[in-house]
């Protein structure tokens, strides 16, 4: 009996998911790897619910709401998992899953002619390690918050519009999990395992690029006009660090202005009746530099405000307007300002988002620019005996030559001949001539240097140059080989 | 700030100047010393041809508490070095009011009853800005934004350091090459020999 159950479940499930789906399912169990996208992992999920819903009746598995929860909350850890296996962080949610892939395979594979029993075992014996994972309840809970699951959707009838939930929920969980979650974490209280928090942390900040700007809006929606609401996402703006402006300050830049007239009335109102509490003047001046940029950014003619001694601060919609979290938002938005700079500055760090990312690299940079200068001493040291020449005239002659334009046959400097034919120019002593021509050469490619926008590339190309004049220069020296490795090394 | 021309020449008289007072090249001295002396005018360079900024103060003052540099920043410098000194900056905090304090403390700790989510980025930024104020000079007292600013203005100066270092290798090493090639071509024998 069971197997007839087990195949009609299966049958079913084929039916149930279009053709189109069940032709695809065998591929992708077969390939099925957690860094795939998660469309993928919504026609499994079908067909895992589907398949899994029989041992529902199972009386072994105890009580059947409990098992169908505990489903769900599976269903809900894989949802995030191969969510957060692209932000490569956090393994346990991930040991989870792939054990179910071993018993839907097999399964699946044998067909019609499966073998129920095993599958039934195996699928129960997942139950027990699914049940002891830890943080499973507020999964549960969690998944509680995707309003369109239904205990009910699991049964034998409604696979289809299950089919459908369960897709339209990976799709959805990118708009909504930003905000579901922020409200399935608030919701449902100070879960004390520290896997959520974190694993919502990495979640946003996987998610920031493209996840940010519908789910603030979806998140504004929702709060409407509700104060807890609005209290809660302040804080949980609040709470998500700094991460926030530095995306956000891009995509709700247009929003915001938009969004500030519906509630510049009621800010300015509370503004001027909280107005007599602002007497710090350091407050005042933050307050002065962030309206003023607000100011900038209103488009639409609002009534102008008569200038007083210190300049409102617009609160944004559906932010709290006390003086603290206006100044706490300007000095975030100055810190994301010099953030934006940083990132011009460092090379390779335009795809990097997130300030605890964005430190790091500029730690590792001014690290290794420290050792540079270390190693580059080092190496003055080591020739140093030779460094007696005039400095007076030195100096003067490359005051000189700065204004000379250099020969353009120098710059891609080819062995030893460049040397050679540093030394015939006419000037002074070939040592001074040698210096001024290589402070020359140093400083043209710098020359084009200023400006932050193309320093990398600049940074880049000098490198590269370098590089290739130090290589020329060394192969033309006993100890080239060693100073290549050397210079490498320093790079 | 941008990197001008006027600031890499300085940079490079005051290296060279401070080459010379240091005299690494006559005096007989060992190895470490000798890096330890360039790095040292080096440093002292960068610091003196970007002017005042919080950074350079607290490069110098970190160099100067180290003996045996004074003598030599007190050349180098002049008069300037001991109106730079007054102001220790290792051990100034950065003063607040405290019912300021007290107030804001209380309000981020109501926040912070609200919301456990945040707390990971945070005590990650927090320890990635602390690792950045002990590389940056000067860094202990500087709040964030400020931070941010030194560091932008650092990184800059130590990369025009590091290609004018870099430009002044390869000029030594050219010139070296050179006068190796010269003296191999006329006399290859005689240079054996003298070798």
């Amino acid at each position: 009996m069971e197997k007839e159950r087990f195949l009609s479940v299966d049958c079913k499930s084929r039916d149930m998911n279009s053709g189109a789906v069940a032709d695809q399912l065998p591929r992708p169990f077969l390939d099925l790897s957690w860094e795939q996208p998660v469309h993928h992992g919504a026609q499994f999920e079908s067909a895992i619910s589907s398949l899994v819903s029989s041992p529902s009746s199972n009386p072994s598995a105890g009580n059947g709401s409990v098992v169908v929860r505990e489903l769900i909350g599976r269903l809900g850890s894989i949802c995030d998992s191969g969510e957060i296996s692209q932000a490569s962080c956090y393994r346990t949610p991930l040991d989870s899953p792939p054990k179910l892939t071993l018993p839907v395979l097999g399964h699946l594979q044998q067909g019609g002619g499966g073998l129920p029993m095993p599958g039934n075992e195996m699928a129960d014996g997942q139950f027990t390690p699914f049940a002891a994972n830890p943080g499973f309840t507020e999964r549960a809970a969690r998944s509680s918050c995707f309003g369109t699951w239904s205990y009910g959707g699991l049964g034998d009838q409604s696979g289809l519009p299950e089919a459908g939930n369960l897709s339209r929920v990976p799709r959805s969980h990118s708009l909504k999990s930003a905000g579901a979650l922020r409200m399935g974490v608030l919701d449902s209280g100070k879960d004390a395992s520290k896997s959520n928090p974190e694993r919502i942390e990495m979640e946003m900040r996987s998610k920031l690029g493209g996840g940010m700007p519908p789910s603030s809006t979806s998140g504004r929606t929702m709060a409407g006009g509700a104060a807890n609401n609005v209290s809660r996402r302040k804080a949980a703006s609040k709470g998500r660090g700094k991460e926030a402006p530095l995306s956000c300050s891009n995509h709700l830049g247009l929003q915001a202005a938009e969004d500030e007239h519906p509630d510049v009335k009621r800010c300015k109102s509370a503004k001027n009746n909280g107005a007599d509490k602002d007497s710090v003047v350091k407050q005042e001046t933050e307050q002065n530099i962030g309206a003023s940029q607000k100011k900038g950014k209103e488009n639409n003619a609002k009534p102008p405000e008569p200038p007083k001694d210190y300049i409102h601060v617009r609160a944004r919609r559906g932010q709290a307007t006390d003086s603290h979290s206006l100044a706490e938002r300007v000095r975030r938005e100055k810190i994301s300002k010099r953030m934006k700079l940083l990132q011009d500055l460092v090379p390779g760090c335009n795809k990097i988002t997130g300030k605890a990312m964005m430190l790091d690299e500029i730690i590792n940079y001014v690290q290794s620019l420290q050792r540079q200068v270390e190693f580059l001493s080092m190496k003055l040291a080591t020739m140093n005996p030779q460094l007696d020449f005039d400095l007076e005239t030195l100096l003067q002659e490359s005051m000189h030559q700065e204004h000379e334009p250099l020969p353009q046959q120098l710059y891609p400097l080819e062995g030893t001949s460049a040397a050679f034919s540093y030394a015939q120019r006419p000037q002074g002593s070939p040592l001074q001539s040698a210096i001024t021509n290589g402070l020359g050469v140093g400083q043209q490619p710098l020359c084009p240097f200023d400006g932050l926008a193309d320093a990398t590339s600049q940074l880049g190309n000098f490198w590269e140059s370098d590089l290739q004049y130090v290589v020329h220069m060394g192969f033309g020296q006993s100890q080239g080989a060693e100073f290549f490795s050397q210079s490498l090394h320093a790079e | 700030m941008q990197v001008t021309e006027a600031f890499k020449h300085a940079f490079l008289k005051q290296m060279l100047l401070g080459f010379q007072a240091s005299a690494v090249s006559t005096k007989s001295m060992g190895f470490q010393e000798r890096k330890n002396a360039i790095k040292l005018s080096a440093d002292v360079a960068m610091a003196v041809a970007r002017g005042s900024r919080k950074w350079t103060r607290g490069l110098i003052a970190g160099l100067s508490e180290e003996r045996q540099n004074r003598s030599f920043l007190r050349l180098i410098l002049g008069e300037q070095y001991e109106s730079l000194l007054k102001p220790c900056h290792s051990s100034w905090k950065i003063p607040r009011c405290k019912k300021i304090v007290r107030r804001s403390l209380r309000i981020c700790w109501r926040k912070q009853k609200k919301n456990q989510s945040g707390v990971l980025a945070r005590t990650l930024v927090e320890k990635r800005t602390q690792e950045l104020k002990r590389l940056v000079p000067g860094g202990k007292s500087m709040d964030g934004s400020s931070l941010l600013d030194e560091t932008l203005d650092y990184v800059l100066s130590l990369r025009a350091q590091v290609d004018l270092m870099q430009s002044l290798l390869t000029t030594f090493e050219a010139s070296k090459l050179r006068s190796h090639s010269k003296r191999r071509l006329p006399e290859r024998k005689a240079s054996y020999v003298s070798k």
